[in-house]
């Protein structure tokens, strides 16, 4: 049985990426402003997120650095370039079926006991450390 | 006619075209598909058209496998059989429970759904529920009729919708008594007890039918074709009683008599689910109780993967833990509205009698309150149980009022299910997450352990006389003849060789009315 927290948590980050992000358009490219920009997927329950990032990291690559989280969540330069450029709405539709596709072929993560895709894992990991 | 057995002089020698044991849902159905056409029937009831206690206690077993319901309780012998206490849940069998499965062991009918087809569209009518096409309803139809189901709209193809249709629900009993009363052709024997056969002398033509009545007459009913139709376990009963000293006899050649009772496994509270869309849990629980939707994955998703057929549901809850006294309230109301009684009934008096202030105070402000919106499902399955040879019915040692043995139900699972269950979860997460469903979080462990203690029987006994072309393998042919006889049937659940994930009922009438068509042809 969940507790209030708990129930919220996981309600703030069921939708994954809430809709009414800015579509700015940054030009940073660098590791730390990627995550920034990432961090804008989730306006309200950045602090959620990081929650779980703490709990990813020590249950999933630990000592994964956060270039290398991010290599991993952009493994060819279009989706790095996407990150650092896109519009934030194109990122996170970007994100979602990134996530949907890692559910559907079986790439989770489960810690303790709430399924993850590994994207997701990946994000709230880079995040925790943002 | 409806006749009280124990009135008829002692010794009576009763004739009939066809002489049907049990007048529940299969015996009560096909007594009736004969109304009004020139063969005479009789219909042999245990029971009488009330409650009587000692009439029930010939239903007393003891259960020596894994947990199940108190086998007295769980039958009813009087007129309507169990339709007197069914929740007149109805959905037909899936195409895929009638094939050949590699990976589930023992699967597969002697033919395919389309056989049934006809019957089934026939069988609405006699449970009394809407068009047999309402089955097929796909995601737009559900979602069209209830928004709220879109929070469990899956969208990837591989998970399809699975609508319930409810009987009112139909008790046969008081449903079809009068009818049956008024029909000159059919004579209904109540406080008539199948207490043996006798046979040609082959051993394999059933001649007559012996009847006990408690503290009354003893009878005969001779006829030209026999139809057991007394239940899952009371017809592997009277099978095994019937047997004779070798037990070889009564299809039971090759000791498959009794053999692969099955259940529909309920496992409860496997994960939970924080949906992305959330109704109004009002809105949800209402359209569930105008008929349940469940999600399943499709013939070819479940070929794909190796799964088992089984029934997702989501029950919507509020946030946070409910103490045990509100959510027994909640059981009980549920009990109301759908007009059973749930399980654990007096635990759940208990808890709701133990905190009686805070439960009028929820009740309270649920009436006084607007509707909230649901925090989180539960996800549960009702899955096929693997066919399994050792789980069985067999007599027992202590006998009832007539001197017959009283059953032994050793109901077993196996690995197999518990394999089959984590798969199967494994699977639904993926496609939740697939479809943007919401978040989940599974509550039971990795490897399942202590699945036991999370599953119960869905009262729905299946099995022990199943179908099969081959008498090795099977007690019945595919027109539900017992193998090795040339005229005792079987009708009722315990001819299913699989059970697929769908309430039973609706096709033990089916199935009722096809043996009706096929015994019209065989008595012409």
């Amino acid at each position: 049985m969940f507790s209030r927290r708990q129930i919220m948590a996981g309600a703030l980050v069921a939708p994954f990426f809430p809709a009414g992000l800015t579509s700015a358009h940054d030009t940073v490219s660098d590791t730390a402003a990627c995550c920034a920009r990432l961090a804008r997927l989730f306006p309200e329950s950045l602090d959620a997120v990081r929650g779980l990032g703490v709990l990813c990291r020590t249950c999933d690559q630990p000592s994964a650095s956060r270039t290398d989280l991010l290599d991993a969540l952009c493994p060819d330069p279009s989706a790095r370039a996407l990150v650092a450029h896109g519009p934030d709405d194109v990122i996170r539709r970007w994100a979602d079926a990134k996530i949907r596709t890692d559910f559907a072929e079986g790439r989770v993560v489960r810690v303790d006991g709430w399924v993850f895709s590994e994207t997701e894992i990946r994000l709230f990991s880079l995040l925790a450390g943002a | 006619m409806l006749v009280d057995a124990r009135k008829l002089p002692s010794g009576s020698r009763l004739t009939a075209a066809i002489c049907v044991i049990g007048a529940g849902a299969a015996g009560i159905t096909l007594a009736r598909e004969f109304a009004g056409t020139a063969a005479d029937i009789i219909v042999l009831e245990s029971g009488g058209t009330a409650y009587d206690s000692a009439t029930q206690a010939l239903a007393r077993g003891k259960n020596v496998g894994y947990e199940y319901f108190d086998l007295e309780g769980e039958r009813i012998r009087q007129l309507g059989g169990c339709t007197g206490h069914w929740g007149g849940e109805c959905r037909p069998l899936d195409p895929e429970d009638f094939s050949v499965r590699d990976w589930v062991p023992h699967s597969g009918w002697p033919f395919g759904r389309t056989e049934l087809e006809p019957y089934y569209r026939r069988a609405t009518k006699v449970v009394e529920i809407g068009e047999y096409d309402r089955f097929q309803a796909d995601w737009d139809e559900i979602t069209g009729a209830h928004e709220a189901f879109q929070a469990i709209r899956f969208t990837t193809g591989d998970i399809n919708p699975r609508q319930f249709q409810n009987s009112p629900p139909t008790r046969m009993g008081t449903r079809y008594g009068p009818e049956l009363d008024a029909a000159k052709n059919i004579r209904v024997l109540l406080n008539a007890n199948l207490v043996g056969f006798e046979t040609g002398d082959d051993g394999k033509t059933v001649t007559a039918a012996k009847v006990g009545c408690l503290g009354g007459p003893s009878l005969t009913v001779t006829a030209r074709a026999f139809v057991l139709a007394a239940g899952t376990i009371e017809n592997a009963r009277l099978l095994l009683v019937a047997s004779g000293p070798d037990g070889k006899g009564f299809g039971n050649e090759h000791g498959m008599v009794g053999r692969f009772f099955q259940e529909h496994i309920a496992h409860r509270e496997l994960a939970h689910m924080v949906p992305a869309s959330k109704p109004q849990i009002t809105a949800y629980k209402e359209a569930m109780q105008q008929g349940s939707v469940a999600a399943a994955f499709t013939e070819a998703a479940q070929r794909e993967r190796q799964l088992p057929n089984f029934l997702i549901f989501f029950d919507a809850y509020l946030t946070g833990s409910e103490p045990p006294p509100i959510r027994s309230f909640k059981a009980l109301v549920g009990g109301v509205r759908e007009q059973t009684v749930p399980d654990r009934f007096w635990t759940h008096v208990g808890n709701v009698m133990s905190d009686l202030p805070g439960v009028t105070r929820y009740a309270f402000r649920r009436l006084s309150t607007p509707d909230e919106t649901v925090g989180y499902f539960e996800i549960g399955f009702v899955a096929e149980q693997v066919p399994n040879p050792d789980s069985r019915v067999r007599l027992g040692s202590e006998r009832d009022a007539f001197g017959l043995p009283l059953v032994e139900l050793d109901w077993q699972l196996t690995d197999l299910d518990r394999v089959f269950m984590l798969r199967a979860l494994d699977h639904t997460v993926r496609e939740i997450g697939a479809s943007g469903l919401g978040r989940v979080k599974i509550v039971i462990p990795e490897n399942g352990d202590g699945w036991l203690d999370r599953i119960s029987a869905s009262h729905h006994p299946m099995g022990t006389t199943r179908m099969h072309s081959d008498p090795r393998h099977g007690v019945v042919d595919a027109n539900c003849r017992v193998h090795g006889m040339t005229n005792l049937y079987v009708a009722s659940a315990s001819v299913f060789p699989c059970s697929g994930a769908g309430s039973p009922t609706y096709t033990v009438v089916t199935l009722a009315i096809r043996l009706a068509d096929h015994l019209k042809q065989q008595i012409a």
